[in-house]
């Protein structure tokens, strides 16, 4: 992944904002949603983050009761209560972020329900990274709120988070830990208890066939090693949705179907995913909603089905995305 | 940029240089990045007016020199010029270390010779502000022997063979620390000095104190020994032909160029060793036995997860065991300062404190050594104070045993046992009070510091300057919140009440416990706010 260069942080001032280019309206979404949008995006813009988020307030605040309970199992999957039915796993409104003069993510709108497993494609340098950062906590948006399980995640940052695992693409780990003492590492942060941490960081090592490599330093693991550890460190405190960037990146394909079991048995004990990935046939095969982003916007967003209209995911992304040509190469790249 | 490197290779055209592709493309990085970061650009600035600064006081003096000549102008020079070149290698593994940009484990997978990358590597250490400077100071030595024309001439033919004397020593020193540090050896090396010093304090200074004493009249001799070694014979050619000893000038010449030959020479086979040991890096390090390690001693918290995360890092990552070299090198170092003013026991008390002030803030690049693994703290919302407070809990594990040894055997030594109470409780709490600016100082001002899997020598253009700022702050910040344990110290010590002694015990430490409950609230708060951003930061660094 493009390790990508994040620009000065700029606070602007929404007066700035309206004067700015960057602020061209963006015209309405004429592509299937799965839910419809609270509101016009300009207006998001020109009103950054502190707008109210119409319509949320209702949804009951319950993280506080968000499981401590135990993985005895398996899957990480108990959730305690449900969050009341339609809150969505997490809901986007009007991301936008820009790295100096570059606009990375342009004012995107997503509805992950609850219990999806919710595929995000795009080409390189879509905003993918930037997007998941953003509804994770780890990137400022400059616009727009993201909300898990209705709690925002920008105003209330540890509630939010308690709710979320995330694994990031594109940052180090504390690699000079074991694998064993990194995933321990997270659950304490989490503000696990240390019994509960030592059985889950057991079962997560063993479930990610890990348990051979838990005295090693991460440091030292191969880049699909390191992919799964990074995942362990994103499950161990059970959350009740897990954000995924790039999670299959350089994993062998044993270790892919193996996790693949692990995120669908999440999923059907009422767990969401959201994956990010460049592999079509993967999304399509795993997912049962997608959205694709280009240059920053979302261009099409529902169900597999609903996305890929009656053709292979990957035609249908290469026809929304655009950027296919036919050509051999450079001449002198055939000649010697 | 791209349409560029996409069309066709102009094989047939004349190659151009790899040394010349390398360091531009050495200078190409270093302009962009301080195009990234405007912190970095202040600094390079700043530092090239420093240089600027040191040109001309170079040239005054030179001058005066000149105009003076006497019998002590080769003499002066040769000095000069050895502590000049030993600087070159001593300098960058005390500070801001080396550009690693030319890191020959880059280059592995290109076609490039390991000659064309010491020559790169060399050619553009000479393009820097220090090369540039060196290489003229040394040229304007030429105007300290201006009553001997062909004394000057010759000094300015020498200049070069200065510079390459010192930009070999650096890489040198450079390389073979570098080598070293990225073993796992080396780490217990270090660990075994340390002790040895810890040990040898005592029998060192007992020693020391009743030998040699270093007066002005020792230099003539030194200079003579060392017009000799590599790091004085090119300064002592022109003096040789000023005294009108063209043998001396010969033979003192002959010892610079071979000086030159032996150190490319063992530079080239450390390089070739670093080659090597670079491609096989990731195998070196293996498996650790104790399953939980320091995660068993600290609270099952936030605030204790990190406290073990970071004692590990201390003990694992060679970055962090750099600030503590400095531990028992520096009482050593006070009592040589203060050799040669008046005072007993009183003065070296201050040794303690004296080399706290350098380290007790040590934890205020804590954060910039995270990198983005930080990110593992914002993703999980870990509260500000607990991340203040589990890598001030760290530190003071290593540091305050560390310190009451040192303070201990040197009172013991130096017959201040009467003194103790004072030295300690001044001591602790400057660690109490250095955790709190730290701890307020690291949760907005990032250290521009070397990756983690980077030599703990790297450095980052522009970054000398910053990492100054930032150490000066914090030295300054702890001096002033010390003052009050420390000048109740002074006066006791002055004085000899032994309540004063024993009061700065509990008014050191109550003051610094205030000053560290204080910073760690203070930048925890800070830290709630600024977490995201300052990860946007620390990826820019990345």
């Amino acid at each position: 992944m493009i390790n990508r260069a994040i620009g000065v942080f700029r606070a602007i001032a929404p007066a700035t904002i309206r004067k700015d280019p960057m602020t061209d309206p963006i015209p309405p979404q004429g592509i299937p949603q799965p839910s419809p949008q609270p509101a016009a995006v300009p207006a998001q813009f020109a009103a950054g983050l502190d707008t109210p988020a119409p319509g949320t307030e209702a949804a009951p605040a319950q993280p506080a009761t968000v499981p401590a309970a135990d993985v005895a199992q398996a899957t990480p999957a108990p959730f305690g209560a449900q969050a009341a039915p339609g809150t969505p796993a997490m809901e986007i409104r009007g991301l936008a972020k820009r790295f100096g003069e570059k606009i990375a993510v342009n004012g995107i709108n997503l509805t992950i329900p609850q219990g999806s497993f919710y595929g995000l494609v795009g080409p390189n340098g879509a905003g993918k990274t930037t997007t998941l950062s953003m509804a994770t906590g780890l990137l400022r948006p400059e616009f727009g709120t993201a909300l898990i399980y209705g709690v925002d995640m920008w105003e209330n940052p540890v509630e939010a988070k308690r709710l979320v695992g995330n694994l990031a693409d594109g940052v180090r780990m504390f690699d000079r830990l074991t694998g064993q003492q990194l995933v321990t590492y997270h659950g304490l942060l989490s503000g696990l208890d240390a019994e509960t941490v030592a059985t889950r960081t057991t079962d997560l090592l063993g479930l990610l066939d890990l348990q051979q490599a838990a005295n090693t330093l991460v440091v030292d693991y191969s880049a699909g090693m390191t992919k799964k550890i990074a995942l362990a460190c994103a499950m161990i405190h059970a959350p009740r949705l897990l954000v995924l960037d790039e999670p299959f990146e350089s994993v062998d394909p044993v270790s892919a179907a193996n996790i693949r079991d692990i995120l669908h048995g999440y999923v059907a004990g009422g767990g969401t995913v959201i994956v990010s990935s460049h592999s079509m046939d993967l999304v399509e095969r795993m997912c049962d909603h997608v959205a694709v982003i280009a240059a920053g916007r979302v261009v099409a967003a529902g169900t597999v089905d609903e996305v890929r209209a009656g053709s292979t995911l990957e035609d249908r992304f290469v026809q929304l995305v655009g950027g296919r040509h036919q050509q051999e190469g450079p001449e002198w790249l055939r000649s010697f | 940029m791209a349409a560029q490197l996409l069309a066709p290779a102009p094989v047939t055209a004349k190659q151009p240089s790899i040394v010349r592709v390398l360091v531009k493309l050495r200078y190409q990085i270093m302009w962009n990045s301080l195009r990234r970061n405007t912190w970095q650009l202040v600094g390079a600035i700043i530092g090239a007016l420093y240089g600027l600064g040191i040109l001309g006081m170079a040239l005054v003096s030179l001058v005066v020199l000149g105009i003076n000549a006497d019998q002590y102008t080769g003499v002066i020079l040769i000095t000069v010029g050895s502590v000049l070149v030993l600087g070159w290698g001593i300098v960058p593994l005390a500070t801001a270390g080396a550009d690693r940009t030319l890191d020959p484990a880059r280059f592995a997978t290109f076609p490039i010779s390991q000659t064309s990358l010491r020559w790169g590597t060399l050619l553009a250490g000479a393009l820097g502000i220090p090369g540039i400077i060196t290489l003229l100071v040394s040229a304007l030595t030429a105007l300290a022997w201006i009553r001997s024309p062909l004394a000057a001439v010759v000094a300015v033919i020498c200049a070069p063979i200065a510079l390459v004397t010192c930009l070999l020593v650096s890489q040198l020193v450079l390389t073979l620390a570098t080598r070293l540090a990225m073993s796992r050896r080396y780490r217990e090396i270090i660990g075994t000095v340390l002790l040895v010093l810890i040990i040898l304090l005592g029998p060192l200074i007992a020693g020391l104190s009743g030998g040699i004493v270093l007066s002005i009249s020792l230099f003539p001799s030194i200079a003579a020994v060392a017009s000799w070694t590599p790091v004085g014979a090119v300064w002592a050619v022109p003096a040789a032909v000023a005294a009108g000893d063209p043998l001396g000038a010969i033979l003192h010449l002959l010892v610079a160029v071979a000086s030159v030959a032996v150190v490319y020479w063992l530079w080239q086979v450390a390089y070739a060793a670093s080659v090597n040991a670079s491609a096989t890096r990731s195998s070196s390090t293996g498996r650790v036995r104790d399953a939980r390690g320091p995660f068993r001693f600290f609270p099952a918290n936030p605030a204790g997860a990190i406290a073990a995360r970071c004692l590990i890092y201390w003990f694992r990552d060679p970055r962090y065991a750099r600030s503590l070299i400095l531990v028992p090198l520096m009482p050593f170092l006070f009592w040589f300062i203060t050799r040669q003013t008046e005072g007993g026991p009183e003065v070296l008390a201050f040794a303690t404190p004296f080399m706290l002030l350098f380290v007790a803030t040590a934890t205020f690049v804590d954060l910039a050594f995270d990198g983005t693994a930080f990110a593992a703290h914002v993703a999980h919302g870990v509260r500000g104070i607990d991340d203040r407070r589990g890598r001030a809990w760290a530190f003071m594990t290593l540091i305050v045993p560390m310190t009451i040894v040192i303070a201990v055997i040197v009172a013991v030594i130096s017959g201040g046992v009467h003194l103790l109470p004072a030295v300690l409780g001044v001591s602790l709490g400057m660690i109490l009070a250095g955790n709190g600016v730290s701890s307020v100082e690291s949760a907005f001002f990032l250290m521009p510091v070397p990756d983690p899997a980077d030599s703990p020598w790297a450095s980052k253009p522009g970054s000398g300057v910053l990492s100054l700022a930032g150490t000066f702050g914090s030295m300054g910040a702890l001096i002033v919140l010390s003052l009050p344990a420390l000048i109740l110290m002074i006066v006791g010590a002055v004085t000899g009440s032994a309540l004063l002694i024993w009061l700065t015990l509990p008014v050191g430490l109550g003051i610094g416990a205030l000053f560290y409950w204080i910073g760690v609230r203070w930048g925890g708060r800070i830290l709630d706010r600024t977490a995201p951003d300052m990860l946007t930061r620390l990826t820019k660094h990345a």
